[in-house]
């Protein structure tokens, strides 16, 4: 005798059967996944909601929003930290890219040493951060830098609110630099002749050229390659570290290093998880915002 | 075919990803069992004292794999933990010593994530111990001392410094005296004597005569998290009678004193101090391009990277009382060994600190990075490692240290022991940093001091 509902069943696991290998490929990824990235997360927002500090044995205990509300209305470097959180992003982003479109065009044209240029451009990404920041920091030094010297200058850049900032983001955007580079140099490479000589033929200058057919063909790579770069600099705690500690006081400290000094300064991890959860939320909002905004230019046409 | 190919590739991933992840947890499981044990291996450890069992065999017979968190990171602190290692291996063979190595300032986040996740190391240096015994993280000790290693041996000031409400957390093994250094040849170039400076006011005078032609009369370090700006603050606060961390009504006058102290002494201070940490302030002060520094005995450590020309021309000397006081003082405080508290091998890790304690071992070690704690070492056991520590300026590392010694036999006072200090000092480097920076006015100064203080105090409180 048939049994009920053995139709409905049956499917599902003759599909099972059907992709149990690829489940079994996905299985170590998806582990992984689970264990080191979603685990530490939902981790880190209970944390949030709790008192733990490792100055006070036996802490741990529910607060329920006590974290968040000191945050927000009790700290009142708070404010200053998100702004600078969002300036280093967009600033860093911003920047990168305008440099990155015109080094991108002259890397794509026939210049002599080719190969090479584009191998040296890979410099900065493949040079660890912490020296990266360390040479910066030679470089910026105060008293004995070499840009000092050249400008016959005498300007504490790092120590001073006016430049410390600029120096920040010039760091920033020679790190970041060579990814934004070579991301669009391979959507450049991706468009065909064919259209700058049809453009050619009917009378389009370079100029327009850049403006009707290059960067429309861009938009797909430019669109994915700044939301990689905006993650990418959000996270980007040990560049700021090694050149500022997040200093004098919380002056350049942006939200990961924030997170780092309520952690492992003041042992306060509850504030911590906190300060993180804020800033996943943050980032999750902006890179939503970011989908809505530019989804539409997606949808690009050569005109 | 390709089907179990496929299949048995994937089983095999799965079967390495998880073996690899249990690999760590074979380890702490076993840490954990051991652990739990910790208790009757501290009894047993104690029961071994009672005895007092001398037998040489016995004690071949300790096994252990300590792991030590060594914040020194210089070429003689390399050394003097290779020292370590193998005499105790030489004692006891079984023993084996991983030094992990780090810097002063990362040493308690280290310490706090291995108590957090168990993963307990055996023994650290440490200084300050309010925030790993907070932690709860440092086993007693009084109940360990015994006749290699006692009490009445040790500079009370430093012992002092490693005990709360009478539990001793760690033995000192150098003693850490503070105070300031005179660059006489800026002073007595600027019109003034050493002696001289007996008040604020003199230090001030002779600051501003000195600053002139990129030299300055007084230089912090004020960069980082501000470690060296809190204890710049620290030091002239003690001089003033006031704890820096004393946020009354009744340290208020004293505070504001010692905020105005700064506060004209800014003009007299390079602005790129800001940036500064040790290195930066010693490399000035091997420039001969700054007057007054404050320093600690590790002072000839610090700076022989520098260059040796400097040794000639400092002085140390206690900074001159406030205007509050009758007498300055200066602060001593110790770097010293302590055990773990969770560690399953206690007994291994208090033989190694009784052999760390012995002249060879602690002779050396204090000849290259200052005072001695222990009283019974005496300085001709520690002459031939000062003469290798700093062959050429080795009579001039001598002089300062006895300055050292000098001026904490008649001004030292512990080191004040403070909860939450980490956290306080960013409060006072930006607080400081503005202020020099003439931003705000010592009392704005102040205000942010107290407030920022008082937020941490609370916090810790709970």
């Amino acid at each position: 005798m048939k049994k009920i509902g053995a139709d409905l069943v049956r499917p599902r696991q003759t599909r099972f059967k059907k992709y149990m290998v690829a489940y079994m490929f996905i299985l170590p990824t998806l582990l992984y996944l689970l264990i080191f990235q979603l685990y530490p997360l939902l981790e880190s927002v209970r944390l949030g909601f709790t008192n733990t500090s490792f100055l006070r044995p036996g802490s741990g205990k529910f607060i329920g929003l006590d974290n968040y509300k000191d945050l927000l209305f009790n700290t009142p470097e708070f404010g200053s930290i998100v702004k600078n959180s969002i300036l280093w992003v967009l600033g860093s982003t911003f920047f990168q890219y305008l440099f990155a479109l015109p080094t991108s065009a002259v890397l794509n044209s026939n210049i002599a040493g080719r190969p090479l240029w584009r191998g040296l451009l890979m410099v900065p990404w493949v040079t660890p951060t912490v020296i990266m920041g360390v040479i910066f920091k030679a470089i910026f030094d105060g008293d004995y830098g070499i840009i000092n010297y050249y400008l016959k200058t005498n300007i504490v850049w790092l120590g001073d609110g006016r430049t410390v900032w600029p120096v920040l983001l010039l760091t920033s955007v020679w790190k970041g630099l060579p990814y934004a580079t070579l991301m669009i140099l391979a959507g450049l490479q991706g468009i065909s002749k064919d259209l700058y000589e049809a453009a050619y033929v009917d009378g389009c200058g370079k100029f327009k050229q850049f403006f009707k057919i290059t960067l429309p063909l861009l938009t797909p790579v430019l669109f994915t390659s700044c939301l990689v770069s905006i993650v990418l600099t959000w996270t980007k705690f040990e560049l700021i570290w090694v050149l500022t500690a997040g200093g004098p006081g919380t002056k350049t400290s942006i939200l990961p290093t924030y997170v780092y000094t309520k952690s492992f300064i003041n042992f306060d991890m509850g504030a911590g998880s906190a300060v993180a959860t804020i800033s996943m939320l943050f980032m999750l909002v902006f890179v939503l915002l970011y989908l809505r905004l530019f989804k539409k230019s997606d949808q690009y046409e050569v005109s | 075919m390709k089907k179990i190919l496929a299949l048995f590739l994937s089983v095999i991933m799965v079967l390495s990803f998880a073996l690899s992840g249990c690999a760590k947890k074979n380890q702490t499981d076993e840490g954990k069992a051991t652990n739990d044990k910790s208790e009757s291996t501290t009894t047993q450890s104690e029961t071994t004292k009672e005895d007092k069992s001398d037998d040489k065999s016995e004690d071949k017979e300790i096994s252990a794999n300590l792991r030590f968190l060594w914040p020194g990171t210089s070429e003689p602190e390399k050394r003097i933990a290779q020292k370590i290692a193998t005499t105790v291996q030489k004692q006891y063979p079984k023993v084996k010593i991983e030094f992990m190595e780090l810097v002063w300032a990362d040493i308690e986040k280290k310490l706090a994530v291995m108590v957090e996740s168990k993963d307990y190391p055996d023994m650290m240096q440490v200084q300050d111990v309010t925030n790993a015994v907070a932690m709860d993280a440092l086993e007693p000790l009084n109940g360990y001392l015994n006749d290699k290693v006692k009490a009445e041996d040790y500079i009370q000031a430093s012992l002092d410094y490693m005990t709360i409400d009478g539990t001793i957390y760690a033995i000192p093994a150098l003693a850490v005296i503070y105070s300031h250094a005179f660059n006489r040849e800026m002073i007595e170039g600027a019109g003034y004597k050493l002696e001289d400076l007996k008040s604020w006011d003199d230090i001030k005078a002779a600051a501003k005569a000195m600053t002139k032609n990129g030299k300055y009369g007084y230089a912090m370090a004020n960069g980082g998290t501000g470690r060296f700006t809190f204890r710049d603050y620290m030091m002239v606060c003690l001089t003033n009678g006031v704890n820096p961390d004393d946020t009354s009504e009744e340290a208020k006058p004293r505070i504001m004193e010692v905020l105005k102290f700064f506060y004209d002494m800014a003009d007299y201070m390079p602005k790129s101090q800001v940036t500064w940490l040790y290195p930066e302030l010693f490399k000035a002060w091997e420039a001969n391009s700054v007057g007054i520094m404050h320093t600690g005995a590790y002072y000839s450590a610090n700076i022989i990277t520098h260059g040796e020309t400097n040794f000639a021309r400092t002085e140390i000397m206690p900074f001159p009382k406030g205007p509050s006081v009758d007498k300055t003082q200066i602060m001593v405080g110790a770097s010293g060994i302590a055990l773990i508290k969770g560690s399953s091998q206690k007994e291994a890790a208090w033989k190694t600190l009784e052999i760390i304690m012995s002249p060879e071992i602690l002779g050396e070690w204090a000849a290259n990075l200052g005072v001695c704690a222990k009283k019974t070492i005496t300085e001709e056991q520690m002459e031939e490692f000062v003469k290798q520590a700093y062959p050429n300026v080795y009579k001039e590392h001598q002089r300062l240290i006895s300055q050292f010694v000098a001026a904490a036999n008649e001004y030292g006072v512990p080191m004040p022991k403070i909860l939450g200090q980490p956290q306080m000092e960013i409060v006072v480097q930006g607080a400081f940093n503005k202020m020099l920076n003439k931003e705000i006015t010592p009392e704005q100064a102040y205000e942010e001091i107290k407030a920022g203080i008082d937020k941490v105090k609370a916090d810790l409180a709970g």
